[in-house]
């Protein structure tokens, strides 16, 4: 059996990135699903459940932009694909497709953090300041690691 | 002796960046930093999602702590009675304890320590299991062992886990300090930097037993997962097995003071001597299990 040389941390990140990748896909789906229900609502066409009903009147009463809820959706989908590819270009230790999808996806993690933080009103956000602390401190680390510290390791 | 501590700062400088390369090491970073953050989010949110009047949650977080701090000090009678017992006026030192952590110093910041106290134990063999078993599991210790004495290898191993926990937990809090003098502004500055520097070194003094049993694990077990598993396990057995043995015989408790669950909440207590004695303990305990390790390791077949 072959021995791999890859360092054990690519390995981590790369099951990181591929979680990072299923929760980011998950919130830009909702993010998009949301802004169909809205323009389902605006044009008459939503379903008659009650519950989805008062969910998309909360959601306007809100004040919130649907074109903004589309931003975030196409922005964490981007993240959630780069996240995705950078998983097999880590493990297979690629330039492009490990350092510079692993860089994309961090850039695109942190923008769908602050941009949430400044348009979703704070009943979507479900949470306090210091969980968008949190939500950039993974993106932030990952771009140290594939930077600096795996610089050399990502070269094929 | 020169020689031995040149040694061993190497060893330190290599452990730590070996950390930032491994994948234990980036588990443990990421782990560390998203948990502490995670707790401090638990104990800011229902002030400041507006849940609960702050005044009412003062209130219930003294009677929190104060039921904690009686569990944790092994107080006798019965676990399920102490809250009766606390409003009745019997326990007055816990009570004044409870008060002073969220009445006197910062709230919001001695809650998110009590609650780091709890969970870092858990976190911190995380980075250091694979300090020497690592290296025994693929024989890689041969090739660094005719450069080195086994004293300084292990003594370096210890200091470069020990560095790069202390690291981690001085972003922690510095970060929680930051967020709540900036974000919340329910303290001073003032009020907010001393007490966050005391938290700080009571969590660096704390870390260091746990880092010290992580190595011995490491040192006992040839296996990186059974040495994880050895220190996490003990870290959770202890008090799992102290409690349910006190509700059969009162003196078992006190095998809670195996590891320093026993004592770890004095580093924060409002009497400095009390203060002093926890940090002693936590030392001691450390240096117990450093010896251990270093005995084993002398004497291992590698």
């Amino acid at each position: 059996m072959a021995i791999s040389d890859r360092p054990g941390g690519l390995t981590a990140l790369a099951v990181l990135n591929g979680f990072f990748a299923l929760a980011s896909a998950a919130g830009a789906l909702q993010r998009l699903v949301d802004e169909s229900r809205i323009a389902s609502y605006h044009a008459g066409e939503l379903e008659e459940r009650r519950w989805l009903r008062r969910r998309v009147e909360d959601l306007i009463e809100s004040g919130i932009d649907p074109v903004n809820l589309q931003i975030l959706g196409v922005v964490g989908t981007v993240a959630a694909l780069a996240l995705a590819l950078s998983v097999w270009g880590l493990l297979a230790r690629k330039k492009w497709v490990g350092r510079w999808c692993s860089t994309l996806g961090a850039v695109s993690l942190g923008t769908v953090s602050v941009l949430a933080m400044i348009w979703l009103p704070e009943s979507m956000l479900r949470g306090t300041g210091i969980s968008i602390v949190r939500q950039l401190f993974y993106p932030l680390f990952m771009l140290f690691l594939v930077q600096v510290i795996f610089r050399k390791d990502l070269v094929r | 002796m020169t020689t031995m501590l040149r040694q061993i700062l190497i060893h330190a400088r290599n452990s730590m960046s070996h950390s930032l390369r491994s994948g234990s090491g980036v588990a443990f970073i990421v782990l560390t930093i998203l948990a502490g953050l995670a707790l401090a989010n638990l104990a800011f949110a229902p002030i400041e999602l507006g849940f609960i009047e702050l005044e009412q949650f003062r209130d219930n977080a003294a009677q929190g702590i104060g039921l904690v701090l009686s569990l944790a000090t092994l107080q006798q009678g019965d676990p399920e009675a102490m809250l009766g017992r606390m409003e009745s006026g019997e326990l007055v030192e816990m009570t004044m304890w409870a008060r002073y952590l969220v009445l006197e110093k910062p709230m919001l910041l001695s809650i998110t320590v009590l609650l780091l106290g709890l969970i870092l134990p858990l976190l911190l063999p995380l980075g250091s299991f694979a300090a020497i078993s690592g290296d025994v599991q693929h024989r890689s210790i041969r090739y660094v062992l005719p450069r080195t004495t086994r004293t300084s290898l292990l003594l370096g191993r210890l200091l470069g886990c020990l560095l790069l926990a202390w690291i981690l937990i001085t972003a922690l809090v510095a970060a929680i300090v930051m967020y709540l003098g900036i974000v919340l502004s329910l303290d001073s500055w003032d009020a907010l930097i001393p007490w966050g520097l005391s938290c700080l070194g009571a969590l660096l003094v704390l870390s260091f037993p746990y880092v010290c049993l992580g190595i011995l694990c490491s040192t006992l077990c040839r296996v990186p997962l059974v040495a994880l598993f050895a220190s996490t396990g003990i870290t959770v057995a202890v008090p799992l097995i102290a409690f349910s043995a006190r509700a059969g015989l009162e003196p078992l408790g006190k095998l809670l003071y195996l590891l320093p669950w026993g004592y770890s909440h004095q580093l924060l207590s409002p009497d400095s001597q009390t203060v002093s004695q926890a940090m002693l303990y936590c030392l001691g305990h450390g240096l117990v299990f450093i010896a251990i390790a270093l005995h084993r390791f002398r004497r291992a077949d590698l």
